[in-house]
């Protein structure tokens, strides 16, 4: 594996050197699967945390940001599938609190080679897990509501000729789902990587603040609106859309 | 002494790759997100009222765009990183 030795760095920089463990035989990415579970249990503490201080008197700002999240995400949902998109609401809002919890993990600095807290969307075993549980989700809910023929006979419609091109299409889109966000998470860590490595001491500060600020506030809210819009949009063609 | 030979080839084809593979992508990007916000300027200097459901559809569009520039990158990291044995 090349090391960037060639520039001009005091010590070379690794890529892609992750401390791994065996699980159950399936090798896993040690510290990856920590941060998972680190960013999983700061949501589900959040919502638990709501709940119990459930008002309906003064709400607390926690609860605001809930509901303001809870009403933007519905009226989305509705706006895209109708009344019958109610099952999708919690799926797209979890989506989004978690990659946006993940993606926000990167900005804690926690050592380089190994980094302990690194942001588990920056792992290309999260991404695709969350595509391929999206794109099931979609596939098994296109063949509840429309009937297997009806899935079947959507590849073939428009033109019979453009099956090919339909089978492309619905393999990419699993895919993309995964790459878009692995691919932007993770250059956001080796950038955060290079600025410390290769600008000079006086530049570091100004220019971490800067591509984190870029990456916090940018970024990762919309990588996360993006899933899980796309994850809305994908339940619409399957439900509710029409070829 | 061939082995090295080899390397080197195979190292410097591996750079010019992912180089091609960057530029390619930014310029794809660059000019999909300026159609974008062509777009959205035009929009709004029509109907200044619509400005807030542009902007949103806008950073949308720009989160698509951008998508394909990242997988570019990651196919540059692939050829440099992984392919390109040293």
């Amino acid at each position: 594996m090349t090391s960037l030795g060639l520039l001009a760095s005091a010590r070379p920089i690794t890529i892609g050197n992750v401390p791994t463990i065996k699980l159950l035989g399936l090798t896993v990415n040690k510290y990856d699967l920590v941060s998972a579970l680190v960013a999983a249990v700061i949501v589900i503490g959040m919502g638990l945390g709501v709940r119990a201080r459930l008002t309906a008197e003064v709400p607390g700002r926690m609860q605001l940001v809930f509901e303001a999240l809870v009403n933007a995400v519905s009226s989305q949902v509705e706006s895209t599938i109708g009344p019958r998109g109610r099952r999708i609401v919690p799926l797209a809002m979890t989506l989004f609190l978690y990659i946006l919890i993940c993606n926000w993990l990167e900005m804690i600095p926690s050592g380089h080679n190994p980094q302990y807290l690194p942001a588990p969307t920056g792992d290309v075993n999260l991404t695709y897990a969350m595509a391929l549980t999206v794109i099931l989700l979609v596939h098994a809910t296109w063949i509840r509501t429309k009937g297997l023929g009806n899935y079947i006979g959507h590849y073939f419609r428009p033109y019979k000729v453009l099956f090919p091109i339909n089978v492309i299409e619905e393999i990419a889109k699993p895919l993309t789902l995964a790459l878009r966000l692995f691919g932007n998470i993770f250059s956001g860590g080796i950038m955060v990587l290079l600025i410390w490595a290769l600008l000079p001491w006086y530049i570091v500060p100004i220019g971490d603040l800067v591509w984190k600020a870029f990456d916090g506030l940018f970024v990762a809210p919309v990588q996360a609106f993006i899933f899980s819009l796309l994850t809305i949009l994908y339940f619409e063609t399957a439900m509710a859309g029409d070829h | 002494m061939a082995n090295d030979l080899n390397q080197a080839i195979e190292l410097a084809g591996a750079m010019v790759g992912g180089g091609l593979a960057l530029g390619g992508g930014a310029i794809g990007a660059a000019i999909g997100d300026g159609l974008a916000g062509s777009q959205t300027i035009a929009g709004v200097a029509r109907q200044p009222e619509a400005q807030g459901r542009l902007f949103t559809i806008m950073f949308i569009i720009v989160g698509l765009v951008e998508a394909m520039y990242f997988i570019n990158l990651v196919f540059m990291v692939l050829f440099v990183f992984v392919l390109a044995k040293k």
